[in-house]
């Protein structure tokens, strides 16, 4: 089974802060991005295939199919950077079997219900009812966009929405 | 109207206006381009809805140059230049830039692969070109 060094929830996915500096940091030698859009979008992947660093490569599954593969085999070997949009689609992968110890949330986007709570991280109720139930289940969750910032704790992040 | 090329250029916190303003002193003003910034807090959907709007009104020929590959402002480009038919070139410099702005400026067209290869031949190690110039000389 390969194991997965890092769980990151960001919403634009693969791009320059997670090539350059999460795959370094984590010393992951593989992506598994969760995305029913990308993993029918055979050019948007291709261009995320060529924009790989050497040696990582890339995976892209659907949301239902990313659950399959994890009960099939734990995505098989490496060292594996799993990469979600959304905490619905996160939610949903822990609900189906994907029992990380913690999570990374990066950014989740922008919209006008949505309160920022740090940095460019926004949140909405819904969010927060997601991420009050995998810490119910143990989960360490942490917000941070690049490495060099210190990470949040959920608790002081929640503290600042409410 | 003008239906001169224009130049679309897709930065990252939106340096390639700062760019433009180093090539407009070689140049002179150069209104036929233009920039979207992605900024830190924009979701690809927000920016490439941004850059959609702005690509439905480029005049044929357009080109569009972005800076980083593997970064949002390229993989946004690489969508709608494929779906709207601009050529989309990554690895903005100076030097690609100062080409195509010449070329529209002086003849009204854009040579695409002349812009292409301007961008690529700018990026030298000058003290071991220089050098190694100077021993074939010899």
């Amino acid at each position: 089974m390969a194991e997965i060094v890092l769980c990151r929830i960001d919403s634009r996915l693969i791009h320059g802060q997670v090539m350059t500096k999460w795959v370094n940091q984590s010393q992951a030698n593989k992506i598994v991005v969760v995305s029913d859009e990308l993993a029918s979008d055979k050019f948007m992947l291709e261009i995320y295939m060529l924009s790989a660093p050497t040696g990582v490569k890339i995976d892209c599954y659907g949301l239902e199919e990313t659950i399959e593969k994890w009960n099939e085999d734990q995505f098989g070997t490496g060292k594996v950077l799993l990469l979600l949009p959304d905490l619905k689609s996160m939610k949903r992968v822990y609900d189906g079997g994907i029992t990380v110890p913690g999570i990374q949330v990066g950014g989740l986007g922008g919209a006008p219900n949505r309160k920022v709570v740090f940095q460019n991280i926004t949140l909405d109720d819904a969010d927060v009812e997601i991420l009050e139930y995998l810490s119910g289940k143990g989960m360490d969750i942490i917000f941070q966009t690049i490495p060099e910032d210190a990470p949040m704790k959920l608790n002081d992040i929640l503290k600042r929405y409410h | 109207m003008d239906t001169r090329p224009q130049i679309l250029l897709l930065t990252h916190g939106g340096w390639g206006m700062s760019l433009l303003k180093g090539v407009q002193m070689i140049l002179g003003t150069a209104d036929f381009v233009s920039e979207i910034a992605l900024l830190p807090e924009m979701t690809f959907s927000e920016y490439y809805q941004k850059v959609e709007e702005k690509v439905k009104t480029l005049s044929k020929d357009s080109v569009i140059m972005t800076d980083v590959f593997g970064g949002t402002t390229t993989n946004v480009a690489a969508k709608l230049g494929r779906d709207f038919h601009f050529k989309v070139y990554s690895g903005l410099n100076a030097a690609m830039l100062l080409e195509a702005c010449s070329q529209i400026e002086f003849s009204g067209d854009v040579e695409p692969e002349c812009i292409l290869e301007a961008g690529k031949s700018a990026v030298k190690d000058v003290v071991e070109e220089v050098l190694n110039s100077m021993n074939k000389e010899n």
